[in-house]
């Protein structure tokens, strides 16, 4: 398949929850439990746009860490890895270039994605993702 | 007494394990998954990372400290969507397997209490609009 250990792939084929670490304005860690969706070569995860502080964060210090710690949210699965890495923001079309990249992706773990963007916005919180 | 209440240790007590989480010599932002024990009178954590981890809680620097959970629904995702991050130092606790960390700030997240409808996910599906990568890794495993 990918590139990775194959049991870290495996860890990441499954995981529900993976934990983004990046570092933070005072040069300190800060943590998002977020869906990890990898295709082989990149793993991708989403945010919301607006006022997001993990971007900023992001934007100004690219060296991130995605941890899999959860057994829960890997069907299971005992294995633990952490990977370390260069993120990249990517907003060249955020209203349907992020559904090319991921939505296939993120089906396969979440196949209620498509009931939930269709059923629309009935209540508004996207403070989780700063 | 640190800078994080009783409640919020309270509430840190109630997850299985915690990820910490530094930034290492290099740069790069590193965790551990680690077994722990609030104490609420004191403000503090103790620590132990499990054995056969490549790597060491170090005493140096600042630590995040994660409680997460999620409810997986075989067939449809996940619910129950919580997590609560504190930060701190750790220093040398009273054997060689444990540490003492000491929290001056927290932050959570709880999807139930943010929106307690059913209808949670939906509105942050219509929010996320950003995706981002990382590549390549330095290490895995």
């Amino acid at each position: 398949m990918g590139w990775l250990p194959a049991p870290v792939e495996q860890l990441l084929g499954v995981a529900l929850v993976g934990e983004l670490t990046v570092v933070g304005r005072g040069g300190g860690p800060v943590t998002h439990p977020l869906i990890p969706l990898y295709d082989g070569k990149r793993i991708y995860m989403h945010s919301s746009t607006l006022f997001s502080r993990k971007l900023e964060h992001i934007k100004r210090n690219p060296h991130v860490s995605v941890s899999l710690t959860d057994p829960v949210a890997m069907t299971g699965r005992y294995g633990r890895a952490t990977i370390q890495g260069l993120a990249r923001v990517l907003e060249d079309d955020p209203h349907s270039g992020w559904e090319r990249l991921i939505l296939e992706l993120w089906r396969r773990k979440e196949p209620m994605i498509d009931a939930f963007l269709k059923m629309g916005s009935r209540c508004r919180s996207s403070s989780n993702a700063r | 007494m640190s800078g994080v209440n009783a409640g919020q240790l309270a509430k840190l007590a109630e997850y299985p394990f915690v990820v910490v989480s530094w930034i290492d010599d290099a740069g790069y932002p590193i965790s551990v998954a680690a077994d722990f024990q609030t104490d609420t009178i004191r403000g503090s954590v103790a620590l132990r990372a499990p054995q056969g981890e490549a790597v060491a809680i170090p005493t140096d620097r600042q630590l995040s400290v994660l409680g997460s959970h999620i409810r997986p629904k075989p067939g449809e995702g996940y619910d129950e969507r919580r997590y609560l991050q504190l930060w701190g130092r750790a220093v040398a606790g009273g054997d060689a397997q444990h540490l003492t960390f000491t929290p001056n700030r927290a932050w959570g997240w709880d999807e139930t209490e943010r929106c307690p409808s059913s209808s949670t996910r939906s509105a942050q599906f219509r929010s996320r609009a950003a995706t981002w990568h990382s590549s390549p890794p330095r290490r895995g495993g």
